[in-house]
């Protein structure tokens, strides 16, 4: 029996130092908050990909609809509660943005618009832009971006015109950013 | 009219505020009495469930004889019933319950001859378990897989119905079961478990069960080997006590290539035997990983150590130390409403362990293999068509897959190998 302990060790050791060292971790900084659909559900239900309630995960029979898009909705467009939009575009967005002082945003419609901003290198103009996203669906075509800039002439600002590959820059940094959220998302 | 209107103002203010403090101390029908915490108020219940339709097509050696002959051909259903409950308490708690329903009772109707009294869509409990979570962690309690099942990595299920983990096992019988120890496949026992949070892609749990019983029961009406509890027993058991998993699992993705993987260990003790050599404690290395890009899910994962297939402790036989060793591999494909798959398994394994009274061994190793390939067609969220086959083959020397025992020395070659296909097409639904 003691052979058989030592061996338990053995092959428990390299796995208990690690989680020892994750609990220590734990002690000192706050992880991120393991959600249960990040386990394995073997249930056959939990197999089949989508409901036939649509983007709820089930039918709701009591309390509060706290779905958050449902099972078909998390991953399977990228929707989310509270959004009309694809979620990896609405949040690349504004990341991308982020740069830019919010103006307004409408998740709903999937319009981003920025006030305008005055780089300190160049207090001579200033840029805004406003964002469209188009869909649920997280396609290239997906976001369009415009870009508006303005010159100060004798203590007014005039319009000025902008390179036309600035807006294509953003959409694709944009689009980029997508992929990585969505790439994350689903290595979860 | 200015303090008029402040006064009435104060007063309403502190009617809802009065209120509000009573229904938090129980005085509203509708929520539970205790403190503000247990608030109901967020409480999300929900019903889901499932359904499938196959035809199966199966052969398996062996199911003709005396007793019967069996025909290849049959139409099967199956169905969930889930109920879920989820909340979130006042100070972030979040608790809830799931209970899963179904009517996959088939112990009911296993045999092949006589007459069932009892009927195999009779409804029982697969899962049943509770949970809170916050900051630390999550508690989870009940009938549910233990951390292996739940954090592995390299389980490629995601295609048919479900890979090598899927629905074939359901048209075959007795000796046709392969023990190809698939991550869920210690089953349900009662367990209490914990999952930490997630630190840099890292998260860790660990899980314990006292026995390998399920539900409320205590197993048994007398004491003898049914009895959840049991301990020790004239001739010792081959059955799990205090059974212990560990898993370390990473999580993260790299120029969109996501990589998962875990190590982990499970152990347990056997049931003693009063009147000689009890069986060895089961120590069991566990591993896996996995990648996803552009569609393609790969992966594998190596169970090994001592113990038996099928998670099982090892009988304590003289000079008797093979270990298990079990592999498995599959791949997927997604694209659009389609994936297609493919697993193998090979567990090797000592197997029936039986030995004459002079202590000579009857049997030698067993090696179980399985392949599965198929595809799932999405009709529409919720509905799915699946098509698949499997081959299991299962090999001991000095084992009789036919009677399910070990040959007499005379007769030792008889029905070593057991061979099973089985190929399944239809239709599951979700909602």
């Amino acid at each position: 029996m003691l052979k058989h302990r030592a061996r338990a060790m053995q092959i428990a050791r390299p796995v208990i130092a690690s989680s020892l060292m994750l609990l220590a971790l734990a002690a000192c900084s706050k992880g991120r908050i393991v959600e249960n659909d990040e386990y394995l559900n073997d249930s056959r239900r939990a197999r089949v990909m989508g409901r036939l309630s649509g983007e709820q995960d089930g039918l709701l029979i009591m309390g509060t609809d706290r779905s958050g898009g449902g099972a078909g909705g998390r991953g399977a467009a990228g929707g989310e509660a509270g959004l009309g939009v694809n979620a990896y575009l609405w949040r690349a967005t504004l990341d991308t943005l982020s740069f830019l002082p919010l103006s307004s945003a409408d998740p709903f419609g999937g319009v981003i618009i920025t006030d305008w901003y005055a780089p300190p290198a160049t207090p001579n103009e200033r840029f805004r832009a406003t964002a469209y996203i188009m869909g649920r669906q997280l396609r290239s075509d997906g976001v369009r971006i415009s870009v508006f800039r303005q010159e100060l002439h004798g203590g007014t600002w005039q319009d000025a015109p902008v390179v036309q590959a600035t807006s294509t820059d953003l959409e694709n940094q944009v689009l980029t950013r997508a992929r990585e959220l969505r790439s994350q998302s689903a290595a979860r | 009219m200015r303090k008029i209107l402040l006064g009435t103002t104060a007063v309403v203010g502190a009617l809802v505020m009065a209120s509000t403090g009573a229904m938090a101390q129980g005085a509203d029908p509708f929520r539970a009495a205790g403190p503000a915490m247990t608030s109901h108020r967020d409480l999300e219940v929900r019903l889901g469930g499932f359904f499938r339709y196959y035809y199966s097509n199966t052969t398996q050696d062996y199911t003709n004889g005396a007793a019967g002959n069996l025909g290849k051909s049959d139409f099967q259903q199956e169905t969930e019933i889930h109920v879920v409950a989820n909340g979130k308490a006042a100070n972030g708690l979040r608790y809830g319950v799931a209970v899963e329903i179904q009517n996959d009772n088939f112990r009911q109707a296993q045999s092949i001859s006589g007459s069932n009294t009892t009927t195999k869509t009779q409804l029982d409990l697969d899962e049943a378990w509770g949970y809170v979570a916050g900051s630390f962690g999550q508690l989870r309690f009940g009938d549910e897989d233990n951390v292996y099942g739940l954090m592995g990595q390299g389980y490629i299920a995601n295609f048919a119905s479900g890979g090598l983990d899927g629905d074939f096992y359901d048209s075959l019988y007795g000796q046709g079961r392969p023990a190809l120890n698939m991550q869920s496949d210690a089953g349900d026992n009662t367990k209490i478990i914990y999952m930490s949070p997630q630190f840099a892609g890292f998260d860790f749990g660990a899980s314990f069960a006292f026995n390998q019983g399920e539900g409320p029961e205590a197993g048994c009406g007398t004491t003898g080997t049914g009895c959840d509890r049991l301990a020790s027993v004239a001739g010792g058991l081959i059955r799990r006590r205090n059974e212990v998993t560990a898993m370390l699992r990473y999580r993260g993705s790299f120029s969109g290539v996501g990589i998962g993987a875990h190590v982990g260990y499970m152990g347990a003790d056997a049931i003693k035997n009063t009147t000689g050599i009890s069986p060895d404690r089961m120590n069991l290395g566990l591993a896996g990983i996995q990648f996803t890009a552009f569609g393609f899910l790969v992966g594998g994962q190596y169970v090994f150590g001592d113990g038996n297939n099928g998670f099982s402790p090892r009988a304590n036989l003289a000079g008797d130390s093979r270990q298990m060793n079990s592999f498995f591999t599959g791949v997927s494909y997604t694209y659009g409403d389609f994936t297609v798959g493919a697993d193998y398994a090979e567990v090797r394994s000592a197997g029936n362990q039986s030995a004459a009274a002079n202590g000579a061994a009857l049997t030698g190793s067993r090696t179980e293999k399985g392949f599965n390939v198929g595809g799932t067609y999405r009709i529409a969220p919720g509905i799915e068509y699946i098509a698949e086959y499997t081959y299991i083959k299962r090999e001991e020397a000095g084992f009789n897959f036919a009677t399910g025992a070990a040959n007499a020395a005379a007769t030792r070659n008889a029905n070593n190998s057991l061979d099973a296909n089985v190929f399944l097409t239809g239709f599951r639904f979700a909602f």
